[in-house]
C-alpha cells in the first residue's frame, strides 16, 4: 500500500499525543489525591512497536501498550496544620516533579512535529509523483 | 534487504488472487473508482463527525481526508491521461 509510510507518521503522531495527555494529567494533578484518598501517582506510558508485515519493507507501528505508575516514592512536606497531615506532621504529595513533566511535553511535542514533517514528506513525495502525469 | 527495478511492473497491479494475468484496463479502472468512492464516502463521514464535534482524534481524521485527497488526485490524472490519448488517436489521420 502506497499509504503505509502515512499510517506509521500517524501512528507516531498519536504515541506522541497520548504522551502529552499524560504529561498534562500529571502536571495538573501535582497536588491532588486519587479518588481512595491517597496522593496522585505519576503516571507513565509505555509504547510497543508492532511489526506490519503485509509488503516488503519491514515497517513498524507504535502502539500505546499500557500506562503504568510511576512506582517512585511520594514527596514529603512537613505541614502539621494540614489535616492530611500523618503523626509526625508530614503530609504526602503525590511523586510528580512539574519540571520533569515539562521536560517530557517538549519532548513529546519536538517528536510529534518530527512525525508531523514525516508525514508531509511522504504525502509531498506522492503528489510530486502524481504531478508527472500531469505535462 | 535488496532493491531492484522491476520492468515487467507486475508489483505495481493490485494482487488479489483471483485477477488474470490480462485483466483489462477498464476492469482495474472500475476497481480503483470504486475503492475511490469508498474513502471519498469514508472522508466524507469523517467530515461529518468533526463538524459535529464526535472525532476522538484529529490525526486520525486528517489521515483520512488526506488519504481520500490523493487517491482522487491520482485518479483524475489517470483519467485526463486516458482521455488525452484517446483524443490523440482520433485525431489520427487515416
Amino acid at each position: 500500500m502506497i499509504f503505509k509510510g502515512l499510517e506509521v507518521s500517524l501512528t507516531g503522531m498519536l504515541a506522541q499525543r497520548v504522551r502529552m495527555d499524560i504529561a498534562s494529567s500529571n502536571l495538573a494533578n501535582a497536588n491532588s489525591t486519587d479518588e481512595n484518598g491517597k496522593p496522585y501517582r505519576r503516571k507513565v506510558p509505555i509504547f510497543e512497536a508492532v511489526l506490519d508485515s503485509s509488503g516488503d519493507v519491514p515497517v513498524y507501528r507504535v502502539k500505546v501498550k499500557k500506562i503504568v505508575e510511576d512506582p517512585s516514592p511520594y514527596r514529603l512536606r512537613y505541614d502539621p496544620s494540614s489535616p492530611l497531615a500523618d503523626k509526625k506532621g508530614y503530609v504526602k504529595l503525590p511523586n510528580v516533579d512539574p519540571i520533569r513533566e515539562v521536560v517530557d511535553m517538549m519532548s513529546a511535542m519536538r517528536s510529534y512535529e518530527a512525525n508531523l514533517t514525516a508525514f508531509n514528506t511522504y504525502k509531498n513525495s506522492i503528489l510530486n509523483a502524481i504531478d508527472i502525469l500531469r505535462a | 534487504m535488496r532493491v531492484e527495478l522491476n520492468l515487467n511492473l507486475k508489483s505495481l497491479l493490485p494482487s488479489d488472487g483471483k485477477s488474470k494475468n490480462e485483466s483489462s484496463f477498464t476492469e482495474i479502472f472500475e476497481n480503483f473508482l470504486a475503492e475511490v468512492n469508498r474513502q471519498q464516502l469514508s472522508a466524507r463521514q469523517v467530515e461529518r463527525a468533526l463538524s459535529e464535534g464526535k472525532v476522538k482524534n484529529v490525526e486520525e481524521a486528517v489521515y483520512t481526508i488526506e488519504k481520500a485527497d490523493l487517491s482522487l488526485r491520482l485518479l483524475t490524472e489517470i483519467r485526463n491521461k486516458a482521455l488525452e490519448s484517446y483524443q490523440e488517436i482520433m485525431r489520427m489521420q487515416v
